[in-house]
């Protein structure tokens, strides 16, 4: 399959960009800038990409999470005495929007961001050009060994849980009773980790972790010219945004 | 030459009661395949760990005497400079993967990777790996999702692909059928052409009785015996340290106490042919 423009871009230029972006909507705190043209532009790459199915479910769900949450907590508890609407105890008041949308503005400039270089970025590639810049590889170590270890550590409490029924302990039923077969599970699963954990240390070793040769990668990712400037760029804009926003005359609060 | 040599070794581990060693002496030539034995718990595993550095670097105890590789003391040595100089392939095939790649492939390339291995001769490395031990079929498979004895081969791999000189290879085929047993021997007898310095132990006596150089005999915290393995393989009172004999060998000493003196007890196909063939 063809890679699209987004999935072809370098891992770390991605990130750069999205921290970038997320960065200057906190500072120039302005709505619009998220709302306007984050986000639009966020789903309009995914488009292209042709990731936009899975990504639009995947930032749908997550602002339905805890964006909305926040948005009316924000919007309708703001003390304020310039209400626009209400209704029973619920009033909305203008700094109370504003500040909902700022805040959810910011957020999903994050959101839909690093949603979108994840959604687009193979996570090993993503260490692998962390680690050319310098970062350890005890660090991208831990990053991806905890990733691949969630399944792991689900499959295995499957495995105790199994093994704690057959010895009669109830796991299934409502609440409190699924909780009081939890904690059984915990510490055989705790312990079996934590000796896995003194192994790995050998295995790795075996396989010459610790070495103070400088790594090489399988992976063969390189940064084009076009993934070492467009950052740049994108730092450009945002300084002249910000310049536009911040001093008085050019564009001026 | 040696390749290894152990110098009156003795050792106890830090949360242990008793010495697992006392006062081991050993040296193990290079090119040699030498299979360790002894029943559960008699230090094969510990010995492993002691020759490969494991032990003390990563797993303290108390430790007396001295362990060389080539004449330098492993226990002065930095451990990772012994990574591409002793490979070790563990007994346990559910711990050995990195648990960071997403294929067989990549993960083959994860210690020639950590060795800064370029790029190109990791890739040709890798194949011929690869090919070797016919695991073409799991390639670009996810290591997580391999069976005990997959993932035993996938390991074995990964070490050879590092091309230590010496291996150690502690119960490779606890884990595989007779056929994934067989392979794994195939793939010992051609690293033993290519010359490698082999540590194995192993259960399986009739294999040891037709691969190995030399077998080892560890019982009671130090070796009971030592010698070739035709010389020790014959010998009766290997089975009251709770190990086995090859079947032959059993043949032969019964025949040896129970029908007529046999010249020499056999280990091996070839030798019984040998001994017996002017006996019916
Ligand atoms: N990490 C450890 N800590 C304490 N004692 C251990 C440890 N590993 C092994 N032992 C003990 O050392 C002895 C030798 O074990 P091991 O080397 O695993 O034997 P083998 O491989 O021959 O079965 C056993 O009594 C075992 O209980
Ligand atoms: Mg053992």
């Amino acid at each position: 399959m063809k890679k699209g423009i987004v999935s072809k871009m370098y891992p770390l230029s991605k990130l750069i960009i999205a921290l970038l972006l997320g960065i200057t909507s906190i500072v120039v705190h302005q709505w619009q800038f998220g709302y306007f043209v984050v986000l639009p532009v966020m789903f309009m790459l995914a488009l292209v990409d042709g990731k936009f199915k899975s990504y639009s479910k995947k930032v749908l769900s997550a602002m339905i999470i805890f964006f909305l949450f926040i948005f009316l907590v924000q919007a309708f508890f703001t003390p304020s005495s310039n209400i626009i609407w209400e209704w029973k105890f619920l009033k909305l008041s203008v700094e109370g929007l504003d500040k909902a949308l700022n805040l959810t503005s910011t957020i999903s400039v994050f959101l839909t961001t690093l949603l979108l270089v994840f959604e687009t970025t193979n996570i090993t590639d993503l260490m692998v050009s962390l680690q050319k810049t310098g970062m350890p590889n005890s660090a991208a170590y831990v990053f991806l060994a905890s990733l691949q270890m969630i399944p792991e550590m689900s499959k295995r409490s499957k495995v105790i849980m199994q093994a704690q029924r057959a010895r009669g302990i109830e796991t299934e039923g409502n609440m409190w009773v699924r909780t009081k077969a939890f904690f059984p599970t915990l510490s055989p699963l705790i312990i079996s980790s934590i000796t896995d954990i003194g192994d790995k240390a050998a295995t790795l070793e075996a396989r010459a972790f610790s070495s103070s040769n400088p790594n090489s990668f399988y992976r063969d990712l390189s940064a084009r010219r076009i993934d070492k400037i467009l950052p740049w760029l994108i730092l450009l804009a945002c300084v002249l945004y910000m310049v536009w926003v911040f001093v008085p005359g050019i564009g001026g609060m | 030459m040696k390749a290894l040599e152990v110098k009156n070794l003795s050792f106890k581990y830090l949360i242990g009661k008793e010495k697992v060693f006392e006062n081991l002496s050993l040296s193990i030539n290079k090119g040699e395949l030498v299979a360790i034995i002894g029943r559960n718990g008699s230090g094969k595993t510990t010995l492993c760990n002691l020759l490969r550095g494991f032990i003390p670097h990563l797993t303290q105890g108390d430790l007396e005497g001295d362990i060389l590789l080539y004449d330098d003391s492993i226990l002065k040595m930095d451990l990772s400079d012994l990574s591409d100089k002793i490979g070790y392939i563990f007994q346990n095939p559910f711990i050995q993967i990195s648990g960071i790649k997403e294929t067989v492939y990549e993960e083959i390339g994860f210690g020639l990777e950590n060795l800064g291995v370029p790029r190109d001769e990791m890739i040709r490395r890798i194949e011929e790996i690869i090919k070797l031990l016919k695991i073409e079929d799991l390639k670009d498979k996810h290591p997580a999702e391999l069976s005990g004895g997959q993932r035993q081969r996938v390991a074995i791999a990964s070490i050879l692909a590092m091309d230590p000189e010496i291996l150690i290879i502690d119960e490779p085929t606890s884990q595989l059928d007779p056929k994934g047993t067989e392979e794994i021997f195939e793939i010992i007898k051609i690293l033993k052409e290519q010359n490698k310095t082999i540590i194995l132990v192993e259960h399986k006596i009739d294999l040891i009785a037709e691969y190995a150089d030399r077998v080892i005999l560890l019982n009671d915290k130090n070796i009971v015996f030592d010698g070739t393995t035709s010389e020790i393989l014959s010998k009766e009172d290997v089975m009251s340290y709770g190990t086995n004999l090859p079947q032959i060998a059993k043949l032969g000493i019964e025949y040896n106490n129970k029908v007529e003196k046999l010249s020499k007890i056999p280990s091996v196909l070839e030798e019984a042919v040998e001994v017996f063939k002017d006996k019916v």
